[in-house]
């Protein structure tokens, strides 16, 4: 409680707190006298001691020595009358028994609020993992990348930088204190003779890059820039393969390994933690210079940029320093950087990318799902206070205070409260384990088993605030109402009692309504994005890579062999209709390359496709106009996708035309064919132009990857692949073997893991509100028992009785249905970025949801209506 | 209103407090000085409230007169009510004085180690 007043002068709000309830006749000498004393304590014992007890003096001038102002909360801001009162071990243990003997009640009550404590636990859990924590390195808020950034068709873009921009911006930018780059494409390498062959994931990194991170390593030492003297290329190894590969030999440093032929010596070993920015999947870091011919490179993107900001500078500066060198170079390359700029992001900005508006709309239905439960909680404690009348009239009776009675409340609330958390983080580490499943790739170490501490410290608060939400209020009537109810021998029941709880329902429903449209925009968005036809076909087809090292396969005719061989062996396979190589898979990695059409000006953007013939057979993929690749081409041909036929043509046909690979003074080739569009980096975006290139011949591109189309599940296949590529070349490594479905499933594993975690969501949030329901009109009949037989003594029908609860229940459910469906339109906007193909606000959704609700709302509180009927008239006059 | 008899007068407990109080302050009796010399002696932590609840019922029983001063800087320019012992609280006072002697007489010993 912080006063600004000038000095040796009382807390103002102290003063007004004691002018409270002082009598006007008497509340000039109480001020002055506490003033003056305060003077003279704060001279005699200091400042901090003289307004605690100025405070002091005020609460109890305020409020006495029995303060009921503050109501419910006088237990928490008066420790002092805590103490007095029998030790808090004695309550729990009073509340254990308590729920101990009323198991149904006590495993209702922890379940539900164990549901809502696991959906924000859960939440909470793979949110703090993926965006929350804090990065592990020294100062990581100094950490940016810089992308280039441009616009097309009116759409601000971001793409990785071209070697030619890096080192212009290294030199001419002012604002980082470390800058550097590593190749942004996937790049796997063989490791050679030590145990099994194995593929690694390198990533290949300039001279700055650890120095950026500024991490120190677990072994040895980390790369930088005297590495380029050094005969043999040096290796920083991640310290996983490190434990899995040697064993974690801290004498490894100074080893010579042979990664895909060439020897390296590794130099140094980076804790895990390193890889949460910097590649959690990278097996090595192998040093990359830029080499004057690449330098000169200012249209082919394929670097990642991580910098570390000059102490003092801020983002927005740094934006206007690459900003301004980005300027440079799309005045001297115009041709290639013409309307591109550049931008910088802090790193921690820019973790969980996609991820980020999902987690708030996840955390909102979870908060909703927390809501609801407390609700139920509520409800319940309501009714159980109303049991409980007589225990509370004779305690109070006893002698027991108002507050004596609404701390043992609530430490019993506290306790299920706690219960509650623990199942509830129980269930969160099993559902989010669950999840792992179908967690992208960019999810899969947030999902490993194991609690955080931030995680329980989450579902504790979370425990104390739903005991706030559930406890207060019906603990303060229980135990102010405790001496009434004895003594009322209730005909009608407490109808305010039923009124606060059918308020509790409507805002259930309310909330259900909403969680339930989402999740339907979600589910029905999903469904559109698996039935999208790609242009290929990718079931029945399985993919793996081939290594081939350098030193085993130099050249085109050398790999064009292993191919043939590899081929002529899958082809044996019984199953197998059809095999072919290519550069680069659809749906795993796509970069981009420009082509110029000959005598134009037009820079068409494609993905390069180097394929074998028997690539537009595997994959499915139609010819429009022209004809297909041959076997033996004698000359570099390529064929081309409809889109990039029209933006180069227009409607003309392309067959027969050539273009330039790069920029206008590349290599010609000529156009023999075309072929439908296909979709490449994802199901929900638009089709991108591809230029397909026959590997025959050389090319800029060769292919790694192997399709195979069987008629058999592709995975019952999997040994047999193996095999038959080790009969050709037994140290020959077959990685990333999976079928391509699963390929192109991975690119919805983002929306699946948001869906899933929302649909269930939705559900419990469904269960609730219907248990919610029941639970009130059960409680509503039982009520109004007394009623109801004398309207059946009086010739009232069955029929009629239940009608006559059941409007209640048309009224609740009816207020609930409408304020939650305008709850759900005027918030639909935020489910825009995540509905694909349909409107947020489609009206469909909208009615499905209030029918399918209403439905089911009406059927929980039917059935306990239907006990309205059996009342038996006489047992009830008897007990009148 | 009719003077009570000092002999048959009681006085409870906290009022045997403020009285004595104002034996010992003499001309120097007010709120703030009175409280803190009970929580002086007493150890007992009260409310600035709870004195003038009780020299309001003394002056109403006519043991003490009260006297309004004037304001200072000190209180935030608010007076002060200085309060006098008649000679009706002298006799009261040393009545329960009497009794409470009496009664302790001989007990001393067991008192003081109780």
């Amino acid at each position: 409680m912080k006063d600004r007043v000038a000095d040796d002068e009382p807390p103002r709000w102290a003063t007004r707190v004691a002018g409270l309830r002082l009598p006007a006749d008497r509340r000039e000498f109480v001020l002055g006298d506490l003033d003056e004393e305060f003077k003279d304590r704060s001279t005699a014992r200091g400042r901090r001691d003289a307004t605690r007890w100025y405070w002091r003096q005020a609460w109890r001038t305020a409020f006495g020595r029995h303060p009921r102002l503050l109501g419910p909360l006088t237990p928490l801001v008066l420790p002092r009358r805590l103490l007095a009162m029998p030790p808090l071990m004695h309550d729990i243990r009073y509340a254990l028994r308590g729920l101990r003997r009323q198991p149904g009640f006590a495993v209702a009550a922890v379940l539900t609020l164990a549901l809502g404590i696991g959906a924000n636990a859960a939440v909470f859990r793979v949110a703090w993992q993926v965006i929350l924590r804090p990065l592990p390195y020294p100062k990581a808020d100094r950490l940016v990348r810089v992308w280039v950034d441009y616009r097309r068709g009116g759409r601000e873009l971001t793409n990785v930088v071209a070697p030619g921009n890096f080192v212009d911006w290294q030199r001419d930018t002012h604002a980082f204190a470390a800058f550097a780059a590593y190749n942004g494409l996937r790049y796997t390498m063989d490791l050679i003779g030590t145990g099994d062959p194995a593929q690694l994931d390198v990533r290949t990194v300039t001279a700055d890059y650890f120095a950026v991170f500024g991490m120190a390593p677990l072994v040895g030492r980390t790369l930088g820039a005297a590495d380029a003297h050094l005969d043999v290329s040096p290796a920083v190894l991640s310290e996983g393969l490190w434990r899995q590969r040697f064993g974690g030999d801290p004498h490894v440093v100074g080893r010579t390994i042979q990664l895909s032929g060439d020897p390296y010596t590794v130099v140094g070993v980076m804790p895990a933690a390193f890889g949460v920015a910097a590649g959690s999947t990278i097996d090595a870091w192998l040093g990359m210079a830029i080499l004057p011919a690449e330098a000169a490179n200012h249209g082919g993107h394929y670097l990642g940029i991580v910098a570390r900001l000059k102490p003092g500078v801020t983002v927005d500066q740094a934006i206007a320093d690459v900003r301004a060198a980005a300027r440079r170079d799309s005045l001297l390359f115009p041709d290639s950087n013409k309307d591109t700029s550049a931008t910088v992001v802090t790193l921690d900005a820019e973790r969980g990318g996609t991820l980020r508006s999902a987690f708030v709309l996840l955390a909102g239905a979870a908060g909703f799902v927390l809501l609801i439960a407390c609700a139920n909680l509520a409800s319940l404690q309501l009714a159980r206070g109303l049991a409980r009348a007589r225990e509370f009239g004779i305690r109070a009776a006893l002698g027991a205070s108002r507050t004596r009675l609404m701390v043992q409340l609530l430490v019993e609330s506290a306790v299920i409260a706690a219960l509650g958390a623990a199942v509830g983080v129980a269930l969160s580490s099993g559902s989010v384990g669950v999840l792992g499943h179908v967690a992208p790739q960019s999810l899969r170490a947030s999902t490993a088993a194991g609690l955080d501490r931030a995680t329980l410290a989450c579902a504790a608060g979370l425990a104390l605030l739903s005991v706030v939400l559930f406890a207060i209020a019906p603990a303060w009537r229980a135990a102010s109402g405790g001496g009434r109810w004895t003594t009322q021998r209730a005909v009608t029941g407490d109808r305010r009692m039923a009124g606060a709880r059918t308020v509790l329902v409507i805002g259930q429903l309310a909330l259900a309504v909403m969680l339930l449209v989402s999740a339907t925009l979600l589910v029905t968005s999903l469904s559109r994005v698996m039935r999208v036809d790609p242009g290929f076909d990718p079931s029945g087809v399985l993919t793996f890579d081939l290594s081939m090292p350098g030193t085993r396969y130099p050249d085109f005719d050398a790999r064009r062999q292993l191919f043939d061989h590899v081929f002529r062996e899958l082809t044996a396979i019984p199953g197998v209709t059809a095999v072919c190589g290519i550069n680069a898979i659809p749906f795993d990695q796509a970069f981009n390359m420009t082509y110029v059409p000959e005598g134009q000006t037009v820079q068409v953007g494609a993905y390069p496709r180097t394929v074998t013939p028997g690539c537009f057979d595997t994959l499915r993929v139609r010819l429009l106009a022209g004809r297909l690749f041959t076997d033996h081409e004698s000359t570099r041909v390529g064929i081309v996708t409809a889109r990039f036929a029209h933006i180069a043509w227009g409607d003309a046909s392309p067959v027969g035309r050539r273009v330039h690979l790069g920029l206008a003074n590349g290599d010609l080739i000529e156009i023999v064919g075309e072929v439908n569009d296909s979709l490449q980096t994802s199901l929900e975006a638009q089709a991108y132009p591809q230029f397909y290139e026959t590997a025959s011949t050389p090319s800029a591109f060769r292919p790694t990857s192997v399709l195979v189309r069987t008629a058999l599940p592709p995975a019952s296949l999997f040994s047999a692949v193996r095999a038959a590529v080790r009969r050709v070349d037994g140290d020959q490594t077959v990685a990333r073997l999976r079928s391509l479905d699963t390929v192109v499933g991975s690119s919805v594993a983002e929306r699946q893991f948001d869906l899933g975690l929302f649909a269930g969501f939705a559900i419990i949030a469904l269960l609730l509100s219907a248990v919610g329901i029941y639970g009130l009109f059960a409680h509503v009949v039982a009520q109004r028992r007394p009623e109801i037989g004398i309207r059946m003594a009086l010739g009232a029908r069955p029929a009629t009785v239940v009608g006559l609860i059941l409007r209640r229940a048309w009224i609740a459910v009816g207020l609930g249905l409408t304020i939650g469906l305008v709850g759900a339109y005027t918030t639909s906007g935020l489910l825009r970025r995540f509905t694909f193909q349909l409107s947020p606000t489609d009206p469909r959704v909208y009615v499905a949801v209030a029918t399918t609700l209403g439905t089911l709302a009406i059927i929980a509180a039917w059935i306990p209506s239907r006990r309205a009927a059996r009342v038996d008239p006489v047992a009830v006059l008897r007990n009148v | 209103m009719s003077r009570p008899d000092s002999a048959t007068l009681t006085l409870g407990d906290f009022e045997q407090l403020v009285l004595l109080a104002l034996f010992r302050l003499g001309p120097d009796a007010y709120g703030a000085t009175i409280r803190r010399e009970i929580e002086h002696r007493t150890g007992r932590d009260l409310a600035m409230s709870a004195v003038y609840v009780t020299i309001d019922r003394l002056e109403a029983k006519g043991l003490v007169r009260t006297r309004v001063g004037e304001p200072t800087a000190a209180r935030g320019g608010r007076r002060r009510k200085h309060v006098m012992l008649l000679p009706a609280g002298r006799r009261a006072v040393n009545v329960a004085y009497r009794r409470f002697k009496a009664m302790v007489e001989g007990l001393e010993h067991r008192l003081d180690h109780a």
